[in-house]
C-alpha cells in the first residue's frame, strides 16, 4: 500500500457541502451521500484533483491544512484510504 | 366549483363513471370506483377541494374483485395505468387504500419535486418538516399542530420544488392510527373525522379532514424553517435537542423517494433547505407540551 498510487474511481463525480468542520459529499456516479470529517474531505479533494501516493497525499493534505506531516498523519490517511477504497470512491491506479 | 358543491349521490355517480376529477395541491387526480364508502369519504374529507375537468396527473382505479370471491370475501383492487402495485385489500379498507394509492402515484411518478417521507406544517411562511419512521408520531404531531395555528402541508409527503427550492403544500386528510385517533379526537374535538377502519396493515386507521383554509391556500409555498425528528415516548417531557446538519442531510436522503433519481439536484435541494433551517431531535409525551415547544422555537427565531 505505501507504494500504491491512488485515484478517484473513474465513475465518481463529487458535489460538496460544508457545515463547520463537517462535510457532506454526494457522489453523482453512485448516487450515494457521505459524511466526512475535515481530514477525509481534504484527502478526497486532493485525490479528486489527481492520482497520488500516500506520501504525496500526506504532503498535499499538510499543505491544505494546519497539520504537519507526521507518522500520525500518515496512519490517519491510511485509514481514510481504506475507507474510501471500501466505498469504491477510490482505486489503486494501474501502471 | 368545489367537491362539496356536489351531492354525495353525484360524487358516487362520478366515481362509478370515472369522472371524479379534483385538484389536490399541485396535482389533479382522477378516481374511478364503484365502492360506496370511497364516495362517502371523498364527499366528507375532500369537500373543499376544487373540481377539475381537465387533464389529470394520475388516474386511480379502485375496483371490486370479480368472481365468487366478491360474495365471500369482497376485495378492492387498485390499478394505475394498468399497473397493480398492491395485492387486493378487503373491501372495507377501500378508502385507506385510496389514500395509500394516491401516495404511491405521487411518490413513484413525480420528479418535479424532491419527495421526502415526512409530515410538514407551516407558520409565518416557514415550513416545519417532521420526518420519521412509522410509529414516531409525525402524523399525530402534525394533526395537533394544525389544530393550534399551524397550516397543514402534508402528513406524509414533503415536496421540495426543483425549480424554486420551496416547500409545496399537498394538504390531504391526515391518517391517524391506533391510539392517536382517540388522542387527536380529545385534543381537537371540533375536527372532522372519517369512518374508522380496523385491521389494516397499519392497524386501525381514521382520517382527519384538513381545514378549509388550508386547502384553499394550497398554492402558498414556504421556505424550510425547521427539520425536527420526532419521537413519542409516553410520559416524556418535551425536549428539543439540536441536531447536526450533516447528519440531517443523510437521514433526509434516506427518507426520500426520488433522491437518487434527481441526483445532484436532489442533493443540492436538501442542502439548500438546511441552509435556512434549524435541525432538532424531539422527544415528547404530551401534545400540548409539543405544540408549546414548537411555538417557543418559532417565537425565539422571530425575535
Amino acid at each position: 500500500m505505501p507504494d500504491a498510487i491512488w485515484r478517484t474511481n473513474h465513475f465518481c463525480s463529487f458535489r460538496w457541502r460544508r457545515w463547520g468542520d463537517e462535510w457532506v459529499v454526494f457522489d453523482e456516479g453512485s448516487g450515494d451521500t457521505y459524511h466526512l470529517d475535515g481530514l477525509s474531505a481534504v484527502a478526497l479533494m486532493c485525490l479528486a484533483a489527481g492520482p497520488c501516493s500516500l506520501a504525496e497525499l500526506s504532503q498535499q493534505v499538510s499543505i491544505e491544512t494546519d497539520l504537519a506531516e507526521s507518522e500520525e498523519l500518515s496512519r490517519a490517511l491510511v485509514s481514510v484510504i481504506d475507507r474510501f477504497s471500501g466505498l469504491d470512491l477510490i482505486e489503486a491506479a494501474t501502471p | 366549483m368545489i367537491l362539496s358543491d356536489l351531492s354525495e349521490a353525484e360524487v358516487k355517480r362520478r366515481l362509478r363513471a370515472g369522472e371524479m376529477v379534483f385538484t389536490c395541491g399541485p396535482f389533479t387526480v382522477r378516481v374511478a370506483s364503484p365502492v360506496q364508502h370511497i364516495g362517502e369519504a371523498l364527499h366528507l374529507l375532500y369537500a373543499d377541494y376544487p373540481l377539475s375537468d381537465g387533464f389529470a396527473d394520475f388516474r386511480l382505479d379502485l375496483m371490486t374483485s370479480g368472481g365468487v370471491r366478491r360474495w365471500l370475501r369482497p376485495k378492492v383492487v387498485f390499478t394505475a395505468d394498468g399497473e397493480q402495485p398492491f395485492a387486493p385489500f378487503p373491501l372495507d379498507q377501500a378508502y385507506p387504500l385510496f389514500e395509500w394509492s394516491l401516495n404511491w402515484c405521487i411518490a413513484t411518478v413525480t420528479h418535479q419535486c424532491l419527495i421526502i417521507h415526512a409530515a410538514v406544517v407551516e407558520r409565518d411562511g416557514r415550513a416545519l418538516i417532521l420526518p420519521g419512521s412509522p410509529g414516531t408520531g409525525k402524523s399525530t404531531l402534525a394533526a395537533a399542530l394544525v389544530n393550534r395555528g399551524w397550516r397543514l402541508f402534508s402528513d406524509e409527503l414533503t415536496l421540495i420544488d426543483v425549480d424554486t427550492g420551496r416547500i409545496v403544500p399537498l394538504p390531504r386528510p391526515i391518517s391517524l392510527k391506533n391510539a392517536s385517533i382517540d388522542t387527536i379526537r380529545a385534543f381537537a374535538p371540533n375536527a372532522v373525522f372519517g369512518r374508522i377502519t380496523h385491521n389494516t396493515v397499519k392497524g386501525t386507521i381514521c382520517h382527519m379532514k384538513p381545514a378549509t383554509d388550508h386547502v384553499r391556500r394550497a398554492y402558498e409555498t414556504a421556505l424550510t424553517g425547521w427539520v425536527v425528528f420526532p419521537k413519542y415516548a409516553a410520559g416524556a417531557s418535551a425536549k428539543l435537542a439540536p441536531r447536526s446538519k450533516h447528519d440531517t442531510v443523510l437521514e433526509l436522503a434516506r427518507n426520500c423517494f426520488n433522491y437518487r433519481v434527481l441526483g445532484r439536484i436532489g442533493f443540492d435541494l436538501l442542502c439548500d433547505a438546511l441552509e435556512t433551517s434549524e435541525c432538532f431531535d424531539f422527544e415528547y409525551g404530551k401534545l400540548d407540551d409539543a405544540v408549546a415547544a414548537f411555538d417557543r422555537v418559532r417565537l425565539k427565531e422571530a425575535a
